[in-house]
């Protein structure tokens, strides 16, 4: 018996000195969920860098950063969790299939605001989200595959992706299939489907059996299954168009353009405005290549080893395209 | 008076012995937590603070907590009526996917209100039960092994709903892989307003205690549990074993039904992919921590989910990785299940020290 009322009294000490109870007073603190892993994710680790560089500039703020992995059903519980802590005023994330999910969160703590980046859901009182004109992203890289395949003798593109989803086939795909019929009208696109974000060996054998149809550049939509299709063009000697930026490191040799989006000063300039009381919330917008969110990067080795010809076109559609040229116009989504 | 003359009076509640055991595992759970904050975090102290309390800090986090457990005490029940009839089906994690799916089929294609919310639970048991009844035909007609062939079903069960969900059946305007959301009219009602309450934990409690009183109050349950622990003795008995040979793999595969559709019907308002998330391993887990004693069932669930919430906290707070309570939960099985293993060995050595 004594023995049991020692541990129980050792137990309440413990508990009593820890130091994370409570809501001690505080200017604001800022959770970010990362719907995955950050690191090697290259928008992640910009949603993450972005609301550091924001909450940096303002002391006392407190900031944490939390993965929630690859399975989509957690993320839920996760976000749950992070609410219910009861630690966070503001929780920042990224990812289109997230706004939904702060939306049934929010119903239980309504003390808990939301931004949401790449993702758009307007009318929400707890959430601000903010959507990248990704028919410009897929326009961009599906013009350079476009001309880089008629330069090949090739008049098809592949599009690797690894799962449907609304931004996928109502901005990715639709803004892909605008570039390559802008460098010729005569390019046709093949479609192929992964079925998850992680399988790399599918998508290296659904890669390989393209590159062996004469399909000369892949746009590869597919988180880390898309190594799959690097390793699939680097044996076929074929290319590979990225989307997100930071393709050109996983594969130098073979990704020959990569689209950017520049979230991380997007996510730096929306979580700056909102700890500074800037009423955002409810509000949807929309960012693209006219404001300077999505561009395209020219520093990539096997880019730069293009001819110059073909750079020289690119560099005229990415400067009208920065002109609204052609108008990828999105009101809502 | 028949052959129930012969049998033994009702067994004693094994109650006390279940809360002993209860007791113990959320000692050595306590106990564990802090060795793996001491171990993996750089605040320990912190990271104890926040798993152990981090789940009932506030009323909202304890009705998280409550209703996380919910569909883990259905499924435990159920898991527990089939052991208890020496059945050992592994076929939970299947049977509660399958029920997710049916439940969110039926809600979102069904009239919207009480009907469709009915309707949703009655198919999410469906699927549960259509899951385990080739097992059940199978042990009942050509003596198939439980374990296996629960086991077999599971997996394919697990690929076809996998398959159904990210393809026919998923919603094409959600950027999650999810089927149609079910409409709010159909979701559970919460019970108390602003609370993530919803009739479950009720529920499944109800059931824990009903199956108690089958299990000790009822001569039919007498007669299951006996012919779990000899089924040829049951059948010399004349005990109606035909029946125990697939009753009980039905009901635990209604149950495991249930408790998915309480998970496609609660907060996530339809059937994402994985929603099942390990909760029939679980199911296994917290029948045998509550050790074949129903009542224990409740709080055994309790227990697991609050390992799991506590450890998101955790994770929230510290460098405490969030499947740390996965080791726990795996620690506190075995030692919850170690006593038998310990008998045994203490009678083996005695008799071998004998000779």
């Amino acid at each position: 018996m004594k023995r049991i009322v020692f541990l129980a009294l050792a137990v309440a000490g413990l508990w009593s000195c820890g130091g994370t109870g409570g809501s001690p007073a505080k200017p604001a603190s800022v959770a970010v969920f990362v719907p995955g892993v950050a690191s090697g994710s290259p928008i992640y680790e910009m949603l993450v860098s972005g609301a550091a560089r924001a909450v940096e500039e303002r002391p006392g703020t407190e900031f944490k950063v939390i993965e929630g992995g690859y399975d989509q059903s957690g993320w839920l519980d996760a976000l749950k969790a992070i609410a219910a802590s009861g630690e966070f005023d503001l929780i920042v994330t990224s990812n289109p299939a997230l706004p939904e999910l702060c939306v049934k969160v929010a119903a239980e703590y309504p003390e808990v605001r939301f931004f949401v980046a790449d993702a758009y859901m307007d009318g929400q009182r707890a959430i601000h989200t903010v959507l990248y004109n990704q028919l410009e992203q897929g326009y961009l890289v599906g013009y350079l595959a476009g001309a880089l395949s008629v330069h090949k003798g090739s008049n098809r593109a592949g599009l690797i992706a690894a799962q449907r989803y609304p931004t996928l086939d109502r901005l990715i795909q639709p803004g892909f299939e605008a570039g390559l019929l802008a460098a010729d009208p005569g390019m046709k696109l093949e479609y192929r489907e992964i079925g998850n974000w992680y399988d790399a060996n599918r998508a290296a054998e659904l890669a390989a059996s393209l590159y062996n149809d004469d399909v000369e550049v892949i746009l590869a939509v597919a988180g880390g299954a898309g190594q799959g299709v690097i390793a699939a063009a680097g044996s076929a000697g074929a290319s590979v168009v990225w989307l997100d930026g930071a393709g050109y490191q996983l594969g130098p040799d073979v990704v020959v353009g990569c689209a950017t989006l520049a979230q991380d000063r997007l996510v730096y300039e929306r979580v700056s405005a909102l700890l500074d009381g800037k009423d955002l919330w409810g509000v949807a917008d929309i960012v693209g290549a006219t404001d300077g969110y999505v561009g395209f990067d020219r520093d990539g080795p096997a880019y730069k080893a293009l001819p110059e010809s073909l750079r020289a076109e690119m560099d005229t559609v990415m400067a009208k395209l920065a002109e609204g040229k052609p108008a990828f116009t999105l009101d809502s989504f | 008076m028949n052959e129930l003359c012969a049998l033994p009076p009702p067994p004693q509640s094994r109650a006390w012995e279940a809360l002993r055991r209860l007791a113990l595992s959320s000692g050595l759970a306590l106990v564990l937590v802090f060795m793996v904050s001491v171990l993996v975090s750089d605040e320990p102290l912190k990271a104890f603070r926040a798993f152990s309390l981090g789940p009932l800090n506030s009323a909202r986090a304890l009705a998280t907590l409550l209703e996380a457990a919910a569909p883990l005490m259905l499924s435990a029940t159920g898991a527990l009526v089939a052991f208890k009839a020496g059945h050992f089906t592994l076929g939970g994690e299947g049977q509660v996917y399958a029920g997710a799916f049916m439940a969110a089929l039926a809600g979102a294609w069904c009239p919207e209100g009480s009907f469709g919310l009915l309707a949703a639970v009655m198919a999410g048991v469906l699927g549960g039960t259509l899951v385990a009844a080739p097992a059940a035909a199978g042990k009942r007609w050509a003596g198939a092994d439980v374990l296996l062939v629960t086991f077999l079903l599971s997996q394919a069960a697990l690929h076809v709903v996998d398959w159904a969900i990210s393809g026919p059946f998923r919603d094409a305007g959600n950027n999650l892989i999810a089927m149609d959301p079910i409409p709010q009219a159909s979701l559970l009602p919460r019970l108390v307003h602003n609370l993530p309450l919803t009739p479950v934990p009720l529920v499944a409690g109800l059931v824990s205690v009903g199956v108690w009183i089958f299990l000790s109050r009822t001569r039919c349950g007498t007669m299951l549990a006996l012919y779990g622990r000899n089924s040829r003795f049951a059948a010399l008995q004349n005990f109606p074993v035909r029946s125990f040979e697939w009753a009980p793999i039905i009901f635990a595969g209604a149950m495991h039904g249930l408790a998915g559709a309480a998970l496609s019907l609660g907060s996530n308002g339809t059937a994402v992919r994985g929603i099942s998330g390990g909760l029939g391993w679980n199911a296994i887990g917290a029948a045998l921590v509550a050790g074949g004693e129903p009542l224990a069932v409740v709080p055994a669930a309790v227990l697991f989910s609050w390992l799991d919430s506590g450890a998101r906290q955790a994770a929230i707070f510290t460098e405490l990785p969030p499947d740390a309570a996965m080791i726990i939960k795996a620690l506190v099985i075995m030692a919850a299940t170690a006593k038998p293993a310990y008998t045994r060995l203490k009678a083996l050595l005695g008799g071998r020290k004998r000779t």
